[in-house]
């Protein structure tokens, strides 16, 4: 209803399973995606999100909190480093979450559009693959079964990238 | 709620798409998450499953790498091998260690090859051009695509300035140079020039991809006539782009019959023009842009040291002589890193010389060494690093920002071809190959890895008395006092080898040697319970008795019998006994191991280890002749086996009957030398009237000395060997019809020696032979100088063989 832009102003975000999360709206804004509602003045008090859940939700405003409250890499040059090891070690600590919930975040990270987290979860994926056997990523990745090489296929392929494997 | 809605019918999408990459992520996510896992690896990802392989082989997936920066380059080498074919190696700059790889499997027809081109772009690496010995210039292009790991079909219909191949196109285009596309473009891009429509109609779904297309047809005749002139029919040719046009410059071919012509293409008349020019010759070595201008470096003749370079202006439109002081310096492999010339001089030393263009001097940037950079060398770079590729891909690299100057020196990193794991480090010690030495270390393997056996390459070094390693090794942290399975230091081994310079630096880096504490060791017995001789297999048998194959203790041994007519006697059986004692102490990866000798036995009995492979005999017979780097490696194995009892200290050992059935085979494919000195006891029976009875077809390998009755020394063992080498090459023994003593007989008096074919025998084998066979054993080479001599002719052969030197390097 109000649209003064108070540094103080409060959003009310409401998940699938209808929780409801009242942040500062300054964390809210790490994602474009609302920025963008606020600035078109589309974003009522309540934001429902219907396809994320409290779980993704809470983990995603822990993220935003988090970023919204460090500086900002373009705000001035000289940010400390000790900020930046801050942040790294926040985003380390926050990523080590089931592959589900992973996946939960970054789809609603995309949905979101908050870019950090995106690549953050894009990133955590990929080290949690690489260097494993097909066999592991399948598992990892849950890979659909009718999706997969037959078996010739496989032989082929393995034998294609002999010399390059070890 | 505008937004709620929007949303859950994205979700539902994902939800109902089948097979995605990722299931529960939307592809574009995937390749988000996926594209940034590391290249190596890539190849592993593509065996996850049908959707990942088809993602992993795409344009998208090339194309968003390296929109994000996430695209690792990898250099590619195009090599020739033994039978002069062409080869291509990859190597990844970031696993040093790895080394280089070779792509399997290259197109047939360009095999042969010269003067090839060899470009690469997009995901691809194209073979352009080239001649062969009954084939003139071809315009033929052949394509390896790089991340589905296969070779297009050399199929192509010539359009325009395009190649059309099975997995895509290349096109010649003025400001790429050469372009890729994938075939689905290729063909886009061809109905567009047929029907003449605009570049912006083609509804393109990745935005880049038409940004490039625009690029390039936005340059494109409208019609064929205006560009008949193609690029193709060159071999040897210069190639290079500036200033939106491009350029081929001199080359062979039929086409380019005149040999001092240039062509140039024209993007804003859309015209191929030729020009000749004198100064212009078709034999181009090298090639470079710089500063606005086309250097070309003209094959230098190898009597004068002048370098013959002309330059094109493009302001003045002519060929000049290139400026003296610039062109003195290019003397050998060019590259242009950050507009600056670096020159790879390799006329004394190897050195790296910079072009200062402010002072016009050339200033040296550091030395290299030679060790290490094996001419002849190719530069590559990425980035600020230059990659020196040379013989043998070899690879040495350096930042031109970084490189940190030790005295002259460029710090630099090492990167080599395939290796054998950690024993290499072993075998090169042995061989006293300084070079594969270092390289190993630098590599980072740990300089105290041991064999089987426990033996480090300290030990190995310390035991073929190569002082130069026993230094590196020792300087590289090796342990001094490492003990093998036997209890013997480094030290040990030189002390009894009587290497008293090694044993002195062994010592000044605290070396001990707890054998010579305790040196009297009694000859090893073995009760003869530990012994299933029941289950015995007969095996073999010689002048001197049966060998059994027999289980030890559990293992797979070989068991000697000794003819009771021999062992009966209590100074043979004595003697025997004495030679067993000093055969316990020899150890070396070229003879055969002694175990022990049963104990209570009432025969005589020892014990060896066993050899699955049969003896050279058997193979011989089984294969036939052998190919010569297979001959030669087998004769290095037996001339080390010799070298090693012959400089046994403190008496030689001589075989005396050193045949084709005493060299018997490991699994591993190594030679092994046996029954060394048996000949000895045999003699001393023969007193006794015990005669040679020759069945064993000693008779064949016999020194004419032998043979005569003289007396004689270590040599007859180097005409024995000369013999067993000319036995691998030919398949077989000489006049094999004829009875062996006739032939011992007509070589001790009528000096007859079997024929030397120039088509069996490499030259330096025949001389080798020749010289190892000769009538006067004095004259003969010693083993410590046949193997020196074989490594040479091995690694000619080798080289001829294995990756010879690299023709091209690029990059991707």
């Amino acid at each position: 209803m109000s649209t003064s832009s108070s540094s103080s102003k409060k959003i009310v975000l409401k998940s699938a399973d209808n929780e409801t999360f009242e942040i500062d709206e300054i964390v809210a804004l790490e994602s474009q995606a609302i920025k963008n509602m606020i600035e078109d003045e589309c974003a009522d008090n309540v934001i429902p999100l219907g396809n994320i859940d409290s779980k993704t939700l809470s983990k995603i405003i822990e993220y935003c909190k988090k970023h919204a409250e460090s500086p900002k890499k373009d705000d001035n040059a000289d940010i400390d480093e000790k900020a930046v090891e801050d942040l790294k070690s926040f985003d380390a600590e926050f990523a080590k979450v089931d592959m589900p919930l992973i996946q939960d975040i970054l789809m609603a990270a995309n949905f979101l559009n908050i870019d950090n987290l995106i690549g953050l979860m894009c990133r955590t994926i990929a080290d949690r693959i690489k260097g494993k056997t097909p066999e592991e990523i399948r598992k990892i990745l849950n890979i659909n079964k009718n999706d997969l090489l037959s078996p010739e296929q496989e032989a082929k392929a393995r034998e294609e990238n002999s010399w390059a494997f070890d | 709620m505008e937004l709620l809605g929007s949303c859950s019918e994205g979700s539902s999408q994902t939800g109902a798409t089948q097979s995605s990459i990722i299931n529960g992520l939307p592809d574009d996510i995937a390749l988000t998450c996926l594209a940034r896992i590391p290249r190596k690896y890539h190849s592993l990802l593509k065996c996850v499953s049908t959707k990942w392989r088809d993602l992993i082989c795409s344009e998208e997936w090339h194309l968003y790498r390296q929109k994000h920066n996430l695209a690792e380059t990898w250099i590619y080498a195009l090599c020739k091998d033994k039978s002069e074919q062409l080869c291509c190696y990859v190597l990844d700059p970031n696993l040093p260690k790895k080394g280089w790889k070779r792509i399997p499997d290259l197109s047939s027809r360009c095999l042969k090859r010269k003067g090839v081109g060899f470009e690469v772009l997009g995901k691809q690496i194209y073979f352009l051009g080239g001649c062969g010995w009954i084939e003139d210039a071809t315009d033929e292009v052949y394509c390896y695509d790089v991340s589905r790991n296969a070779w297009c079909e050399a199929k192509f219909t010539e359009f325009e300035n395009t190649f059309f191949t099975s997995c895509g196109c290349v096109h010649y285009d003025v400001n790429l140079k050469i372009s890729v596309y994938s075939l689905e473009t290729a063909t886009l891009i061809y109905e567009k020039w047929i029907s003449n429509i605009f570049v912006d109609d083609i509804n393109m779904h990745v935005r880049q991809e038409r940004a490039r297309i625009a690029k390039v047809l936005g340059v494109t005749p409208k019609t064929r006539s205006t560009c008949s002139k193609n690029l193709g029919f060159l071999c040897y040719f210069a190639c290079e782009a500036m200033d939106g046009k491009i350029y081929a410059i001199g080359g062979l071919g039929s086409k380019s019959s005149d040999p001092h012509s240039w062509d140039t293409f024209n993007s804003t008349t859309n015209s191929w023009t030729s020009h000749m020019d004198p100064n212009v010759v078709p034999e181009i070595e090298d090639s470079l842009v710089l500063d606005g201008k086309i250097y070309i470096r003209c094959g230098s003749s190898s009597v004068s040291s002048h370098v013959y370079a002309v330059v094109y202006d493009p302001l003045n439109g002519t060929w000049q002589h290139a400026d003296s002081d610039m062109v003195s310096g290019w003397r050998g492999p060019a590259i242009v890193v950050d507009e600056t010339l670096y020159v790879l001089d390799q006329s004394s030393g190897t050195r790296v010389m910079m072009w200062r263009k402010d002072s016009r001097e050339w200033e040296a940037f550091g030395r290299l060494s030679s060790i290490l950079t094996r001419p002849p060398c190719r530069l590559v770079a990425i980035g600020k690093k230059i990659f020196v590729v040379g013989k043998g891909l070899s690879t040495v690299v350096f930042d031109v920002d970084k490189a940190a100057n030790m005295d002259g020196v460029l710090q630099i990193q090492v990167q080599k071809p395939d290796s054998d794991g950690p024993y290499r480090l072993l075998y090169c010690s042995g061989k006293g190959n300084k070079w594969g030495v270092m390289q190993e270390l630098d590599k980072g393997v740990e300089p105290n890895v041991g064999d089987y056996d426990k033996r480090t390459a300290l030990h190995l070094a310390a035991c073929e008395g190569c002082t130069e390693i026993v230094l590196l090794l020792l300087e590289k942290g090796a342990d001094a006092n490492f003990m093998d399975r036997w209890g013997r230091t480094p030290l040990s081994d030189a002390r009894s080898l009587g290497h008293l310079e090694i044993c002195k630096i062994l010592e000044a880096h605290g070396g001990i040697d707890p054998v010579l504490l305790d040196s009297q060791t009694p000859c090893y017995q073995i009760h003869y319970k530990e012994v299933q001789m029941d289950g015995a297999f007969l095996i073999g048998e010689g002048a001197y008795g049966e060998v059994y194959r027999v289980k030890w203790r559990g293992t797979e041994v070989a068991a000697k019998t000794i003819r009771s007519s021999i062992a009966s006697n209590e100074k043979v059986r004595k003697a025997f006994l004495k030679e067993l004692e000093l055969w316990q102490k020899l150890r070396h990866p070229n003879i055969v191991q002694f175990l022990g000798v049963l104990k209570d036995s009432d025969r005589l009995i020892f014990l060896t280890e066993y050899l699955k492979n049969g003896s050279l005999y058997d193979i011989l017979k089984k294969k036939g002749r052998l190919d010569p780097t297979t001959a030669v490696t087998y004769a290095l194995d037996i001339a080390r086996g010799m070298n090693y009892l012959h400089r046994h200290k403190p008496h030689a050992i001589i075989h005396r009957d050193l045949t084709p059935r005493n060299v018997l085979q490991d699994e591993a494919g190594r030679l092994k030398v046996t029954d060394f000195g048996l000949s000895k006891i045999a003699q001393e029976k023969d007193v006794y009237g015990y005669k040679m009875t020759g069945g064993t077809g000693s008779y064949r390998y016999m020194a004419p000395e032998v043979y005569r009755r003289e007396s004689y020394g270590k040599s007859v063992d180097v005409f024995s060997f000369a013999l067993i080498v000319h036995e691998m090459f030919q398949g077989g023994p000489s006049n094999r019809e004829e009875p062996a003593e006739h032939v011992a007989d007509k070589r001790a008096y009528e000096d007859s020696r079997p024929p030397l074919s120039s088509y069996l025998y490499p030259e330096p084998v025949r001389m080798l032979l020749k010289k190892c066979w000769h009538k006067n054993p004095d004259t003969r080479p010693k083993f410590e100088e046949i193997i020196p001599e074989l490594e040479r002719i091995l690694e000619d052969e080798q080289r001829n063989m294995g990756i010879g030197f690299c023709r091209s390097c690029a990059i991707l």
